[in-house]
């Protein structure tokens, strides 16, 4: 029985891929059948991916390892499947944004003479991501990555003519390159360690590592091959320029393909957790990332380049949660952040009516405002959030001691509802008022509620991860990120007030360049200065 | 000596302030995304005749107005172009003697067309002026025009921003000019990528746009009489934002402001430039070039023999066009208009395209039903505020301001309800709005996306399966369902607007009269304006109505129907000799144009004996709603009405209708003598009754507003479809709003203005064929000519050949010439 739900589990994600061989002019020339094929396909794989959940949910909850071929004699390397909740959850997440992407471009991109040669190029990347999430050895996994990767590069030049366009391809063609070596160089010190590639074999003998200095290299490493991955500084220039592609390629890499950085070091938590200080350098990156991405993101005036540092920001805060062995809370960004992002950019094109729909430019009836006293309001705003946090935790008997890096982003969730509540407050209205309170608790439930249903259903799946009590490096990150949080929070209040400060005005300009990241490696790197 | 200097400035703004005036006159504003409508992107060239406008346009940037002559390759092929049309251009283009083309034979032409050599020239030839940065480029393969570009858009559009960044720039209260020295003293982007000080530069630069354009002029040794052509590069570099800054200028210009922020945009542009030229110690040899003088009549020498081999295409296949039309409306025997009976309904639509197959459909479907054309906003020049705001969309064509506002409100509701429904609505929209910044905020966007972003997984399957709920109507924020039909244009508040009862009444005379609707009243007359539906689509307005500023001509339609329904009204109109019986009700509509459907409005206010009568209307609009959407099917390249009508709800579709596309004729007739006759949706209608207008002053009216609308609407196809690049906006798949108010394709670049690909092309072929307007109007030509004399902005359109004009005069068409003088044709 299980052998035929992993066999039902890769046939899509094969038949996807096989469109490799599919020349584009072929696709071009046939691109009704193409198009519907793949979009049938990634919509059949949605149903198996759903299936095989929903039988793991009511399974026994150990991990599904299969076995389907061995490729060489000794038997290292294999064609096989790592199935648990992770890659449950993660293969129904790719499976489910491919098809939309495939089902949207359907109408989008009909009429382009190359529609077939991107929808070739989806289905092989949609095809590899899917088999990447759910490959049963890291081998399989690198060699899905790079197929993801290079996928990827081809819808990147889907105008090809464009010299954006191609800017943006080949920048990320050279970053991921450089992640490429790193996970390659892993996975040899990994095969020397535990003589495998097998996930099964390499966690099961993970206490017994050969070598302390080993693991060490094995976490620095896959930390580097995720941090390239997921657009982390100061690897991130590439994303923001890739708006020269079809919005579903957008969505397709925000929502199915970025994150995977993500999904490698969930994935791999168990070989990572052994060098916690690697952990916690990617906490930090993660951290300063998410600071950054989100500063730039407010100075943004093109809805794509919002989304795209907004995407930045939120690989940032999922890599944070990685770092600080907040497994579960990472998968469950992971998945909530594709579902949205997928969504805003294919609706994209809504602004317009949504401006309209946020006019406010109403006939004064009544100027007088009454607004609670500004202290009272400040502290309301502050204590509030803690009180209804802490309530619907207790509710789903959440500790945030517990749980890794639990502090930190109970205060994270703190400020973001203590500034929701700051605009409640400033309207003069009853209604919103109550409106805004009921907003801000049902936002902590939801919260508490999605995390525990996320926590108990990865169950065993994820490593917990256990620092030594007296942590001084972990208590050294919340406490820097902390105040990275309180800075950002900061400068949203300072904004919305008519007082100038030089020092801010500046640091708008300087914002609304990215800092000039992608300036200086383009002026470093870039040979577009040739005299 | 300081003395000598100031004086010596002066002269110079004085000068540079000419120049800048004739650069600015040559430049097309062009509206936010909201209000799109269509404009004539050579506007400002029309005093020139096409072929030397195209030359002028071509001598400071590569945009093109001809197409290739591959185009008309396929066209001849297909056999859509025939020798004899060939044959007629060179024959009337040798008789308007705008260009010479007595060395071009009919011979020529067709060996052109029936070569297979590749002859598609792509080298600008007339190309005279070029920036800096576009020599130091040509010269070196740098890529300096991009980054320049990129540079100015980057600072236009957080200047002019109208919602996307949550933090605005500190400078936006400023003018262009004043912000963009703030923020290039602070920004070091241009340095980095390699423009070495530049801070410095800015520092030093003075203080208004027009003193640094002499600035900068002076630093590259630019002669005076080159100023104007190398001005007018530097907008063309930036075509988008050139606009957008004139917009900004002329609404500017209207609250009495001076500020031009199209000088701001030039000034910023050149100073790169110059900067540049500096750094890379660059200079232009001036003298070697020689600027003719556009006035002059175009010798055939002038231009490659390309272009005018191409310009007698042109007007070959506009020839193919009028050959059709004049066949068909003389075919037609005029139909029986008179009738002994009162009818049961007159629909008065928009002159819009569109509506050309909807009228003739409903008109099929029975005898008892008449339709006039009228231009959308129907003379209703109106700001239409929405309940509770303090200001809303102006509902008028793009050569109109408006001069009222027309309050909505709940129609026959009291003011507490009223009350009511502004408190709920402004708590809906300021709780969205916290929302949205909530979701958009620094610190909240992560624990947005924890909490939120699971419940975006319920759209991302609803809505690639077509499934659920309609997407929310924001006019109906507040507004209980059982109140939605009330919602609509009410009559408080023009009173004190002083807009009087006899106000009020002279607008309805002049609707009637503008329409010829004077006696033999329906019982039912419709004003029916129109709009269309789609979803997740920025250029949403370009689908609207036109004359009603890119939105839905609801409000005009109820307006006008509301005013004609007041008996005190009636009584003066009847004063005036217009008498409306008491049996006539008059109705409003809407068009969807997306769909086809017809729906009514206040029906509330219907008097129960005209139940019956509307109950039949309804069917009969009904089945010509379904009769229209059926002949649509084939262009819409779908399979089934069903199909068709998903469009409207489908996010991912990018061509839910074709809007204006195929325009090709504006028909200024009574309905009799178009009636017969399917003009396939490509011509504007406009009702109009010589004998009824002895004086020709409707005449006057119509030739001066609808027909130049419509020639601006033509001309906003034909140059999009032309050079998508230059005038267009691109494919919509890479369409990425910026600012809320226009159009990046793609990462950055210039500001995209005028219509997407997907809008003029199936994919396979060009949807729309791109012709200059033919207007026809059934009239004396000496009342014409009065008209044509009186204006010397129509005369210039008409003698430059941006438009064709053909009177029919008794029964026999003839063609006014570009030199003035009517020709018959056979």
């Amino acid at each position: 029985m299980t052998d035929v739900l992993a066999v039902l589990m890769i046939l899509p994600g094969i038949a996807l891929l096989s469109f490799l061989l599919v020349p584009s002019s072929v696709a071009n020339r046939f691109v009704r059948p193409v198009r519907r094929l793949v979009a049938t396909v990634a919509a059949a794989q949605v149903v198996v991916a759903t299936i095989a959940l929903a039988l793991w949910a009511i399974g026994d909850s150990t991990a599904l390892h299969t076995v389907f071929c061995c490729l060489d004699q000794s038997c290292s390397v294999n064609l096989s499947v790592h199935y648990d909740a992770v890659s449950a959850l993660m293969f129904l997440l790719v499976s489910f944004v491919g098809w939309v992407t495939c089902q949207f471009s359907i109408r989008y991109l009909c009429g382009e003479v190359t529609q077939g040669r991107y929808f070739r190029w989806a289905a092989v990347t949609i095809g590899a991501v899917s088999l990447m999430v759910i490959s049963g050895n890291l081998l399989m996994f690198f060699v899905l990555w790079v197929t993801t990767s290079l996928g990827l590069h081809h819808l990147l030049l889907h105008y090809a003519d464009r010299p954006a366009a191609a800017r943006a391809a080949w920048k990320k063609f050279a970053i991921s390159r450089m992640g490429d070596v790193a996970l390659i160089a892993a996975l040899v010190i990994v095969y020397q360690a535990y003589g495998t590639f097998e996930f099964d074999q390499v966690f099961a003998t993970i206490g017994r590592a050969p070598e302390p200095i080993a693991s060490q290299w094995i976490g620095w490493l896959i930390v580097c091959g995720a941090v390239t991955k997921s657009a982390q500084l100061p690897f991130h220039s590439w994303l923001p320029l890739t708006m020269e592609t079809p919005t579903p390629v957008s969505a397709l890499m925000h929502a199915g393909v970025v994150n995977a950085g993500g999904y490698l070091i969930v994935r791999t938590s168990p070989l990572v957790a052994q060098a916690p200080i690697a952990l916690t350098t990617l906490a930090i990156i993660g951290g300063a990332t998410a600071c950054f991405a989100a500063t730039v993101m407010l100075t943004q005036t093109s809805v794509k380049k919002s989304l795209a540092y907004s995407t930045i920001a939120q690989m940032g805060f999922m890599m944070l949660q990685c770092g600080l062995g907040a497994f579960s809370a990472a998968m469950l960004h992971i998945i909530a952040h594709s579902l949205y992002k997928a969504h805003a950019f294919l609706a994209s094109g809504n602004v317009i009516a949504d401006g309209k729909a946020t006019e406010t430019n109403w006939k004064l009836v009544n100027p007088l405002e009454r607004r609670l006293f500004a202290p009272i309001r400040f502290i309301a705003a502050l204590v509030l959030p803690v009180v209804f946090l802490s309530a619907s935790m207790a509710l789903f008997g959440i500790g945030p001691s517990s749980k890794p890096g639990g502090y930190l982003l109970g205060f994270s969730l703190s400020l973001a509802i203590a500034s929701w509540l700051m605009r409640v407050f400033a309207k003069d209205s009853g209604v919103a008022l109550a409106a805004g309170l009921a907003t801000a608790f049902a936002l902590t439930f939801v919260y508490s509620a999605s995390f525990f249903a996320i926590d108990r259903f990865l169950g065993g799946s994820i490593t917990r991860f256990e620092r030594s009590s007296p942590d001084t490096a972990a208590m050294l990150v919340t406490a820097v990120v902390g105040f990275g949080f309180v800075v950002l929070f900061t400068l949203q209040q300072w904004m919305l007030r008519a007082r100038r400060f030089p020092m801010l005005d500046a640091l708008y300009v300087h914002a609304s360049n990215g800092f000039y990241v992608d300036s200086v490696i383009r002026r470093v790197f870039g040979s577009v200065f040739s005299a | 000596m300081s003395v000598l200097i100031e004086s010596k400035t002066k002269q110079n703004e004085f000068c540079i302030n000419d120049v800048l005036e004739r650069v600015t006159r040559a430049i097309t504003a062009v509206s936010p995304l909201k209000d799109y409508v269509a404009v004539n992107p050579y506007g400002g060239l029309t005093q020139y005749d096409f072929l030397a406008a195209r030359r002028f346009l071509r001598s400071v940037c590569d945009a093109e107005s001809l197409m290739p002559l591959s185009y008309y390759r396929q066209q001849f092929a297909a056999g859509k172009l025939r020798r004899g049309s060939i044959e007629a251009a060179l024959r009337e283009l040798t008789l308007d003697r705008n260009v010479d083309v007595e060395s071009v034979t009919g011979d020529a032409i067709v060996s052109l067309l029936t070569s297979d050599l590749a002859i598609d020239n792509l080298e600008n030839t007339d190309r005279v002026f070029r920036t800096i940065s576009q020599c130091i480029d040509r010269r070196s393969g740098s890529d300096w025009t991009r980054i320049i570009c990129d540079e100015i858009s980057k600072y236009c559009a957080a200047h002019y921003d109208q919602g996307q960044s949550t933090w605005r720039s500190p400078w936006q209260g400023g003018s262009l000019y004043q912000a963009w020295i703030s923020i290039a003293s602070i920004d070091r982007n241009i340095e980095i990528l390699g423009l070495k000080r530049f801070r410095r530069y800015v520092a030093q630069l003075p203080q208004s746009p027009e003193a640094a354009i002499v600035f900068c002029l002076h630093r590259l040794g630019v002669p005076k009489r080159l100023w104007e052509g190398f001005l007018m590069c530097q907008a063309h570099s930036i075509p988008g934002w050139s606009a957008w800054t004139k917009y900004q200028t002329e609404r500017a210009a209207r609250s009495g402001d001076e500020t031009s922020d199209l000088a701001a945009l030039i000034a910023i542009r050149l100073c790169y430039g110059a900067a540049l030229a500096e750094q890379m110690s660059f200079s232009i040899d001036w003298d070697s070039i020689k600027f003719a003088d556009l006035s002059a009549r175009s010798d055939a020498g002038d231009y490659d023999d390309d272009a005018v081999a191409r310009y007698v295409l042109l007007r070959a296949s506009e020839i193919a066009i009028r050959e059709k039309l004049v066949g068909s409306i003389r075919a037609a025997a005029p139909s029986e208009s008179s009738r002994s009976t009162q009818s049961l309904a007159r629909i008065v639509f928009c002159i819009d395209v569109r509506s050309e197959r909807i009228r003739r459909n409903i008109e099929s479907v029975s005898s008892e039903i008449e339709t006039s054309g009228f231009a959308g906003f129907f003379a209703l020049p109106i700001e239409y505020v929405p309940i509770g705001q303090s200001s809303g969309d102006g509902q008028v064509p793009v050569l109109l301001q408006p001069q009222f506002q027309l309050q909505e409100g709940l129609r026959g509701a009291d003011h507490p309800a009223e009350a009511a429904l502004i408190s709920r609505k402004r708590g809906v929209r300021s709780l969205r709005k916290a929302w949205k910044s909530f979701q958009s905020s620094a610190i909240g966007c992560f624990s947005f996306v924890e909490t939120m972003g699971l419940f975006y997984g319920v759209p991302l399957i609803r809505r690639p399966l077509g499934i659920g709920a309609a997407p929310i109507d924001h006019r109906f924020d507040g507004v209980s369902p059982e109140q939605h039909d009330r919602l609509g244009p009410t009559l408080c508040g023009l009173g004190d607007q002083g807009i009087t009862t006899a106000r009020q009444i002279d607008m309805s005379e002049s609707i009637l009269r503008g329409i010829g609707l004077t006696d033999g009243f329906a019982k039912l007359v419709v004003f029916c304006g129109h709009g269309s539906k789609t979803q997740n689509n920025p250029l949403a307005a370009g689908l609207d109505c036109g004359a009603c500023g890119g939105h839905t001509g609801e409000s005009n339609a109820r307006f006008a129907a509301t005013l004609l329904n007041q008996p005190a009204i009636r009584e003066g109109l009847a004063e005036r000799g217009i008498v409306i019986p008491d049996a006539t009700h008059f109705l409003s509509a809407l068009h969807n144009t997306t769909t086809d459907d017809i729906e009514f409005f206040d029906l509330a206010d219907l008097p129960a004996v005209s139940k019956a009568d509307f109950e039949k209307l309804r069917t009969h609009t009904n089945a010509g709603s379904a009769m229209t959407l059926t002949e649509r099917l084939p262009i819409m390249a779908s399979k089934s009405v069903e199909g068709l009508m998903e469009r409207t709800v489908d996010w991912s579709e990018v061509r839910p209708e074709w809007g204006l596309a195929g325009n090709a004729a504006f028909i200024v007739a009574p309905r009799s003598l178009t009636q017969s006759i399917d003009l396939d949706g490509r011509t504007f209608l406009h009702d109009y009754d010589h004998v009824k207008d002895p004086t020709g002053a409707l005449l006057e009216q119509i030739v001066c507003a609808p027909m130049v609308v419509a020639h601006l609407i033509n001309m906003q196809y034909y140059a999009s479809t032309l050079d998508n690049e230059h005038f267009g906006s691109g494919t919509k798949t890479l369409h990425n709003v910026v600012g809320g108010f226009g159009i990046f394709s793609g990462n950055g670049g210039d500001l995209m203005t005028g219509l997407p690909w997907q809008s003029l092309h199936t994919g396979d072929h060009l949807q729309h064929e791109p012709v200059r307007l033919l207007a026809v109007i059934a009239a004396p030509r000496d009342a014409i000519d009065r008209v044509i004399e009186k204006h010397e902005k129509i005369k210039s359109l008409l003698m430059g050949g941006w438009l064709q004009l053909i009177a029919i005069d008794g029964t026999t068409p003839f063609r006014f010439t570009e030199t003035g003088e009517w020709e018959p044709i056979e």
